[in-house]
């Protein structure tokens, strides 16, 4: 045995465990003393008497603290500072360039962007053609929304494949698996240094496996042309878009999404044919908790209560919103929405919250008469606007 | 025919040059609810002038050579139907398509006529008064 190795050694390797001395006690030497012995060793350490947790070499008894694993595996967790330094310390050697490693779209967003949006949207059409593929998707969104340059230039950077199998193969020559300390005594810096390296080798085989699946990733990527990635990244970066009276953003608190219509300035008509012109207003869902349908801005409406932000649609009698999300279950509840302010409002049996022609008003009932037009008025007479409630 | 181009065409023009029905044809588009896009058919010339828009519509969904994709609008727009209304521009559906139809142009310059329908299903919101609550 090692003098060197003993020197300063207060810790005892013993199968992948760290033993520390067990402090002098008599009832824990009493314990000690009755207790089995398994049977005697000889090592270079000297004979090692143990039971169960405890270990006896040359007479100095020692005691299971912990195993090797687990001061490894909850170093990040017990000690994140110190472990973020090794972290960037270990990879800073092997930086990529490019800020993008994927596109991070999650399911949400990913379903309002090629399910949602092509419902309520048009594009230029060919005849006998109905299907909108995500291809397509992207073209509408590339034709009407400019695109930052940066994101041309990481959508560039994302398909540098060879800087990412150069890295890949740098990590496999430097890489050599760390194997545990032998039995026997360990000084506590040799415990401290061993740690370390093994903590390190993790950090740089899961960095290696993660850039593994990111190759694999951007390969299959590679028949999407750069302009699509480009605003794939916009859109997930940005959480928002809005094109042709379709829209969605992102809640920054939640990371939930609100999705919504334009409704376009639209005319209802009270019971004696006066006709109201209502303003633009955006019909919105939310991805969180049940699909209601509600007016973002603040807005007056005889289904809404009252003329505020954020007011739930009075859409019609058992309209039960569906608390799960999915793209048909938003679209159905934006389709409901939308229909409730446009036809929701009868004006023979003046339904709803408020009236547009009350003939006696009570408090807190809302007032139509600024949104009151001429039966000639020129953008009812030319069908910029439409009379959305003209039922028998 | 090819792309469409949204080139709409002065009435008094088109009354004047084409007597319309004889010599283009005629595009129906049925949109089910508030979606952008709906079900196209194309009508021959000769075949639609002295139909109305709900028989022209009739006829559309009574086809059965659609796609898959297509089978889905015809269902959801059938779904709007059962007990809803037929619109064109925010208004019921009266009188022969002739009366709503708009000349359009496509990229190659061929000419035809254009119909947009909506089949919805509106739905009062609500209670009536007195009450006072929705």
């Amino acid at each position: 045995m090692s003098s060197r190795r003993n020197a300063g050694s207060r810790l005892f390797i013993h199968e992948n465990f760290v033993y520390a001395p067990l402090l002098l006690d008599p009832e824990i030497a009493e314990a000690v003393g009755n207790a089995e012995i398994t049977g005697r060793r000889r090592n270079r350490n000297g004979p090692v008497r143990k039971k169960e947790g405890l270990l006896d070499v040359s007479g100095r008894r020692y005691i299971r603290v912990v195993s090797l694993r687990s001061l490894v595996e909850t170093f990040p967790q017990l000690h994140p500072e110190s472990y973020g330094r090794m972290r960037a310390e270990a990879l800073s050697k092997y930086r990529l360039e490019g800020g993008h490693t994927a596109v991070a779209m999650d399911e949400k967003l990913r379903a309002i962007l090629f399910a949602v949006m092509p419902h309520f949207v048009r594009r230029r059409k060919k005849l006998g053609r109905t299907s909108f593929s995500e291809s397509e998707i992207l073209d509408l969104i590339g034709e009407k929304i400019l695109i930052p340059p940066r994101y041309l230039e990481a959508a560039e950077a994302f398909f540098n494949l060879e800087a990412i199998r150069r890295t890949i193969g740098e990590m496999d020559r430097d890489g050599r698996p760390v194997e545990p300390p032998r039995n026997g005594p360990v000084a506590e810096q040799e415990l401290r240094e061993w740690i370390r390296r093994k903590i390190v080798w993790k950090i740089v085989e899961s960095e290696k496996r993660r850039l593994e699946t990111s190759l694999e990733e951007r390969e299959r990527f590679s028949e999407v042309e750069k302009r699509h990635l480009s605003i794939l990244l916009y859109v997930a970066d940005r959480g928002a878009l809005e094109i042709d009276g379709f829209g969605f953003f992102r809640i920054a608190s939640s990371g939930e999404y609100i999705a919504y219509v334009h409704t376009g300035e639209y005319a209802l008509k009270d019971s004696r044919d006066g006709l109201y012109v209502f303003p633009d207003c955006r019909v919105g869902v939310s991805t969180d908790g049940p699909l209601s349908p509600r007016v973002l801005e603040s807005y007056k409406h005889p289904l809404l209560a009252g003329h505020r932000e954020g007011q739930k649609i009075c859409v019609r009698r058992f309209f039960i919103p569906r608390r799960e999300f999915s793209a048909e279950n938003m679209i159905g509840a934006l389709e409901e929405g939308v229909k409730a302010m446009f036809y929701g409002y009868n004006r023979r049996r003046r339904n709803g919250y408020n009236m547009l022609d009350a003939t006696r008003r009570h408090m807190g009932m809302i007032d139509f008469n600024d949104y009151l037009v001429g039966e000639d008025d020129p953008r009812i007479a030319v069908g910029e606007v439409e009379v959305k409630n003209d039922f028998d | 025919m090819g792309e469409i181009e949204t080139q709409v065409l002065d009435r008094e023009r088109i009354d004047r040059i084409l007597p319309m029905e004889q010599l283009v044809p005629l595009v129906l588009e049925i949109l089910p609810g508030q979606a952008g896009e709906g079900l196209l058919d194309v009508f021959e010339p000769g075949t639609y002038g002295h139909k109305s828009i709900r028989e022209l519509v009739d006829s559309t969904l009574a086809r059965e050579n659609w796609s898959i994709e297509e089978r889905q609008l015809v269902e959801e727009i059938g779904r709007q139907l059962f007990g809803g209304k037929l619109l064109v521009k925010g208004r019921e559906v009266r009188g022969s398509v002739m009366e709503h139809a708009v000349l359009e142009e496509t990229e190659e310059g061929e000419k035809y006529l254009y119909v947009a329908v909506r089949a919805v299903k509106p739905q009062e919101g609500g209670a009536s008064f007195p009450g006072g609550r929705a």
